[in-house]
């Protein structure tokens, strides 16, 4: 009973010093969640490049006709410094896929000059636009390198797959016309539903198809100070494995990363991304800038290790390139674009 | 997405669906008796309308045609050496002869690791399109196929080998189950062999551009063609274009990364599965101690190990 007015005059004070301890106790709890929060992320981040480590580890045999990585030649590289003698650019441009006529826009924006600038086409050069076999003409001309992305990938193989000898099954196959008006796909087909590749393989013809051939899945063109290595490839690298052992259709294919895989599909975590997390854990002179294509529906991504500028061009975006250049001090890099016209009126 | 960790414990799961080669599974179902004698009254003998037979429906018995099997499966040994040139004989003898085919399930998995057989695996897949098959039914059928097997001690051995097309191949779908399997190339001195299995568009105006086998496996034609040239066991052969998306969705991404499987250990040196001594195998471990004592094969120290005790 006495405790009973005790507890009332008590009570007067409490409730203050009870919403400040509310406070504390409440900022705690977020200061906890928060450090809770960071090392899931750390853990997740850290996991996923172990198993990517792992991912890295098969010794799969390689393919049959491939260059997996090519070096540039030094002579490209831009000089930097007080006395340098050439004003040469590196030019690397996105998926051209047949716009011709945008890529020698590109070029004229740039004022580029083939005597001391150097072209390097970052895969998908061709097939969709109107004009492929112009395209890889005009690269041929101007001495450009070119990367093996995932549509000279396939008509590459398919050029080989016409040119071998296939038995006369008696059903629809290969070397059937694709100009059919009944496409055999109705039936139980032989041909693979090729026809649109195989039409553009006869299109470019064997000395085109020779070029694109030999083009590099991994072009290193070397260090380049601020930059790191800078490494050109079509669609992505996976972070923390050298260049000599990427799995080269994952390198022409990748979008995302999931389960500690390259993947083509959308619905992993972005693959520059960890790339981007996985260079930062690196001492500076180890890190590595990216440049690539293939992934127009996510646009220009510029981000400091990585540049994606596949900027859908065939569709009537935009055609981007990273122009690197040799100034004072070292070398600086910056993006041009032209508008691209609809493809039907290239 | 951000709790990854939490699900390394049940990479677990995995294993047995890597276990399960898909195309074994119906076609290991036990038959029954064969055919019952003429002089039986009654009850009416049952048809058999499965083509290829085996002695067994377990993996000691399910992996030798009935035809071949000498009486007693064969050693390790001898399985892998007997699988070696049953794919090695195949891969050559089909090129020889412009014959379309490329390596499929667990077989392609091997490929994938180290362009080998895996030493746990029990037969060799392949696939060929549904034209392929038939014009093999007519052409190749039945017919013996010798090749030169070089002997560790460099001695020579000619081995024989059969092609065996299922006649109910033309039927491209799947009826009762009984015959999946539309061909196989057998090793004549013990019964051992490759699966055959013939894609087809099974319905090419619902789905276009997808391709099946009896066994309702799944293809888009994008991802199988145009094929791959590389290698297999040291000899030409091909893969699917897109083997990567075929394996992942098969076997789930972690077959491409787990680096221990069936007691056996990838030695990334050595670019090889190493097999367990027997004490160390898990399979050992197993029989003496409950799982709930046993540790975590993947155990780690840390927070995950909290997020996996909670989950």
């Amino acid at each position: 009973m006495p405790l009973l007015p005790e507890t009332a005059t008590m009570a007067k004070p409490l409730p203050g010093r009870w919403r400040r301890g509310t406070f504390i106790i409440f900022g705690l709890l977020l200061g906890v969640l928060w450090a809770v929060y960071i090392v899931i992320v750390k853990c997740n981040d850290r996991d996923s490049a172990m198993k990517l480590k792992s991912f890295g580890l098969s010794a799969r045999p390689a393919f049959t006709d491939y260059v997996q990585l090519a070096d540039l030649s030094p002579k490209y590289i831009p000089q930097t410094g007080k006395h340098r003698t050439s004003p040469g650019r590196l030019v690397v441009v996105g998926d051209v896929h047949g716009m011709r006529h945008s890529l020698v826009e590109l070029l004229e924006e740039l004022n580029f000059d083939k005597k001391h600038d150097h072209l390097i086409l970052a895969g998908d050069m061709v097939s969709k636009g109107p004009d492929s076999a112009g395209v890889v003409d005009f690269a041929m001309s101007l001495g450009a390198t070119c990367i093996r992305g995932n549509h000279e990938d396939r008509i590459i193989l398919v050029a080989g797959e016409m040119k071998g000898k296939h038995l006369d099954t008696q059903f629809p196959n290969p070397n059937e016309p694709d100009n059919k008006k009944q496409d055999s796909l109705e039936e139980e087909s032989f041909s693979h539903g090729n026809y649109k590749v195989r039409r553009l393989v006869r299109q470019l013809g064997e000395k085109r198809i020779k070029w694109l051939a030999d083009c590099p899945v991994i072009l290193r063109v070397g260090d380049l100070g601020g930059m790191g290595e800078v490494v050109v490839v079509h669609a992505g690298l996976a972070p923390g494995l050298e260049l000599e052992r990427q799995d080269p259709v994952t390198v022409m294919n990748m979008r995302t990363i999931k389960d500690g895989v390259p993947t083509d599909q959308r619905d992993g975590k972005p693959w520059m991304k960890v790339w981007n997390d996985y260079q930062k854990t690196l001492p500076k002179k180890d890190r590595s800038t990216v440049i690539y294509g293939h992934d127009s529906r996510r646009g220009l991504q510029m981000d400091k290790y990585s540049m994606g500028i596949d900027t859908g061009c065939r569709r009537g975006g935009k055609l981007s390139a990273v122009v690197i250049e040799g100034g004072q001090s070292g070398h600086t890099h910056k993006l041009v674009q032209v508008n691209c016209k609809n493809a039907s009126s290239e | 997405m951000r709790l990854i960790p939490l699900f390394v414990a049940l990479n677990a799961v995995f294993l047995p669906a890597i276990l399960a080669a898909p195309t074994a599974s119906p076609e290991d179902a036990p038959e029954g008796d064969a055919p019952a004698a003429p002089e039986q009254e009654e009850p009416p003998p049952p048809v058999d309308t499965k083509y290829f037979h085996e002695p067994g429906g377990t993996d000691d018995l399910g992996h030798y045609d009935i035809r071949y099997y000498t009486g007693e499966p064969v050693s390790y040994e001898v399985r892998g050496d007997t699988l070696l040139y049953l794919i090695r004989s195949y891969l050559t003898v089909f090129r020889e002869n412009n014959v379309n085919t490329w390596i499929a399930h667990g077989t392609l998995l091997g490929w994938w690791w180290n362009g080998k057989v895996m030493p746990w695996d029990w037969d060799l897949d392949t696939q060929v399109s549904g034209s392929t098959l038939t014009w093999l039914g007519q052409n190749m059928n039945m017919t013996f196929h010798n090749y030169t097997v070089l002997n560790e001690d460099g001695t020579e051995e000619v081995r024989q080998y059969l092609l065996d097309v299922n006649p109910n191949a033309v039927e491209r779908v799947r009826g009762n189950g009984h015959n999946v399997i539309d061909a196989r190339w057998i090793d004549v001195r013990n019964g051992l062999f490759i699966d055959i299995t013939g894609l087809s568009e099974t319905n090419p105006s619902l789905h276009p551009g997808i391709w099946s086998c009896k066994n309702y496996h799944k293809y888009r034609t994008r991802d199988l063609y145009p094929l791959r040239e590389t290698m297999f066991e040291g000899v030409a052969a091909q893969v699917p274009y897109s083997f990567d998306r075929i394996l992942m969705e098969e076997y789930s991404p972690q077959a491409l990364t787990k680096t221990k499987h069936l007691g056996h250990i990838w030695d990334p040196q050595l670019k090889e599965w190493i097999k367990e001594e027997e004490s160390a195998s898990p399979k050992a471990a197993r029989a003496h101690i409950p799982r709930s004592l046993q540790g975590d094969v993947m155990a780690k120290t840390g927070l995950g190990n909290l997020l996996r005790a909670l989950g």
